[in-house]
């Protein structure tokens, strides 16, 4: 598969129309609770979704080092969001970097083990660099990915296009050729938006591992997004994932201090671990920043009456 | 504000429709409203169409509806995430032609009732947004047979509110005080539109915090805490009218909203407690309300400022 059809696969096949928000959609601290101001002295003063959608435009419109210093103000604060470790691989490898991109690839694939583009990618990349070794052992994660695939999988036609792709690679080593990516293939915000609509749904039918597909599409299209994050903090608590969660909702509050979803989830997971204390906690920094009352924490305040069975 | 960014259906994000030049959110009742009825919607909202009971058992149930219908913590799940209320679909009891909510409405002034989206239990998997009724209408024209000996109208708030929004069971006083304000809207006593000001907004948590004095004194802490709740919502809606500039207008507010949130708070294990507190508070309140009423004119009540604000979006 060509780098501009992985591309397209990451994020989507419709022709970009961005719609920039014109604010950090939780600058209210979420739920509008927080009056209008922003989060805490210590974040930065720039809204990492906005940079990822700038990082975007400007891969569009290939001006790669525009892009790789959105990207890098994203990693800043969101180092491990495996999307933006791809993205900013693809800036470096717009301008020929395949050097400054294998690092990047090699966080992609390990903070999201299922991207395949950078898999794919990066197997592509170890063959130029002269690694036959590591990209062998991509190709080899490929085959293993087809086996399980067994022909009959979403991602069928993608592993094999990836096969062939890190095969030639392999072939030609340091002249192994990285395809440009194609401009015109990047999610559009509406995509993300029914992505978004769809995994909401999907969280309310308890469908939590679909759940978790939409939202890592939603997440291609808006990046490391505190609302996407709360809620695939959410969806992996329900499957059990705890620490996965704790994750998610970790890297929600680091960008987001004040979101009320991610604290109040948080509480409701500390509660399932029997940690009461730290779960009144959580209440208690939900009820400082709800000024003018908030569902989260009335719901936070219910789990802790009640016990943590309310599903 | 051109897209509606579904990413606000999480009430963590109303501020994606803010305007470049303003970083100043929405008012919350205006975050489901279509962009070429924002004025007017900020500015006056349809008449008020109750009817007067001669009751005033009657009068006290329909005040408790009143509040409750324009509280959003009645609702639970997305919807109260997203600070929905009854009224902001049925604005003052009517319909919403305006309202326009991602993944829930079609056209705008419609919704699908039965989408997963905000309903862990009416989800029928199909997007069929009905045209939102208008309560205050015909009543020959609303499915639901609102005579009080049979009780359907209660029946259907209850499931309204626990299986439509997942929210958690009103109390018996709620659920009854819905089903008196929705019976007591009448087409024959509709009223002409009322302009929004700061003075109608204290008037609703005027009546609000009424009725939680009454419900507190009689030992009902949980009506209480939702009318108080729908009073704080009320207090939300004035803040947002005072953009940063005016900020220290709408200090004292905040502060007194806080202190208001754990009298809320307090309502449910003490109600007598509350009360006390809740006197204490309204005391008080010249504090909060002379600044606001001193900057009124330079707010986004004044329809002249609200226009200024608008245009950049």
């Amino acid at each position: 598969m060509s780098h501009s059809l992985r591309i397209a696969a990451l994020l989507g096949s419709a022709a970009l129309t961005l719609a920039v928000p014109t604010l950090p959609v939780w600058a209210a601290g979420g739920g509008g609770g927080g009056g209008g101001s922003m989060p805490s002295e210590s974040t930065p003063q720039y809204d990492p979704a906005m940079e990822y959608r700038n990082g975007i435009a400007a891969l569009r419109e290939e001006r790669w080092k525009d892009a790789e210093r959105a990207f890098g103000r994203v990693l800043t604060v969101a180092p491990k969001d495996a999307n933006t470790n791809l993205l900013m691989a693809t800036a470096k490898l717009g301008r020929g970097d395949a050097k400054g991109a294998r690092g990047y690839l090699e966080k992609a694939a390990k903070y999201d083990p299922d991207l395949l583009p950078a898999q794919i990618t990066l197997g592509v990349v170890y063959a130029k660099l002269g690694d036959p070794v590591k990209a062998q052992a991509q190709l080899d994660w490929l085959q293993k990915r087809s086996t399980a695939c067994g022909g009959t999988c979403a991602e069928k036609t993608a592993i094999e296009q990836g096969l062939s792709e890190v095969t030639a690679a392999i072939g030609a080593g340091k002249q192994a050729r990285i395809e440009r990516l194609d401009p015109h293939t990047f999610a559009s915000a509406a995509q993300g938006d029914q992505a978004y609509i769809a995994a909401v749904s999907l969280i309310n039918e308890r469908r939590y591992g679909e759940a978790i597909v939409a939202l890592k599409a939603a997440q291609r299209a808006f990046g490391p997004h505190p609302d996407l994050l709360t809620y695939l903090g959410f969806a992996n608590r329900k499957l059990g994932r705890y620490d996965l969660a704790e994750g998610y909702y970790k890297a929600a509050l680091t960008i987001a201090p004040q979101h009320l979803g991610a604290i109040e989830y948080s509480g409701e997971m500390m509660l399932e671990r029997g940690d009461l204390a730290g779960a009144k906690q959580m209440l208690a920094r939900l009820d400082r920043i709800c000024t003018f009352g908030c569902a989260q924490s009335d719901e936070l305040r219910r789990w802790i009456e009640r016990g943590p069975d309310r599903g | 504000m051109i897209r509606r960014g579904v990413l606000l259906v999480l009430g963590a994000t109303c501020a994606a429709l803010a305007g470049a030049a303003d970083r100043t959110p929405l008012p919350m009742s205006a975050r489901w409203t279509v962009p070429n009825q924002l004025k007017a919607d900020l500015t006056s909202e349809p008449g008020d169409c109750l009817t007067a009971p001669t009751d005033p058992a009657q009068t006290r149930s329909i005040a408790i509806g009143a509040a409750a219908f324009r509280a959003p913590l009645l609702l639970g799940g997305q919807a109260a995430r997203s600070g929905l209320s009854c009224n902001s679909c049925h604005r003052a009891g009517h319909d919403n032609p305006a309202f326009s909510y991602p993944g829930l409405s079609g056209a705008p002034g419609t919704a699908d009732v039965t989408a997963s989206l905000f309903s862990s239990h009416r989800g029928d998997g199909q997007f069929n947004p009905k045209p939102i009724p208008n309560l205050a209408g015909d009543k020959a024209l609303l499915k639901i047979d609102q005579s009080q000996d049979r009780g359907e109208l209660e029946l259907f708030i209850l499931g309204l509110i626990t299986q439509e929004f997942d929210g958690p069971t009103p109390s018996p006083a709620v659920l009854t005080g819905l089903a008196s304000y929705v019976r007591a809207l009448s087409p024959q006593a509709c009223r002409a539109p009322a302009r929004i000001d700061l003075a109608s907004t204290l008037v609703r948590i005027d009546a609000a915090l009424d009725s939680a004095r009454r419900s507190a004194q009689s030992g009902d802490g949980a009506t209480a805490a939702l009318l108080i709740s729908s009073a704080r919502s009320q207090l939300q809606l004035i803040d947002e009218r005072y953009p940063a500039s005016l900020s220290r207008s709408a200090a004292p507010l905040r502060q007194a909203a806080a202190r208001l949130g754990a009298i809320e708070r307090q309502m449910i294990s003490d109600p007598a407690g509350g009360l006390a507190a809740l006197g204490q508070w309204r005391r008080a309140e010249p504090k909060w309300k002379r600044p606001l009423q001193a900057s009124e004119a330079k707010s986004l009540y004044n329809p002249a400022v609200l226009s200024g604000w608008l245009s950049p979006r």
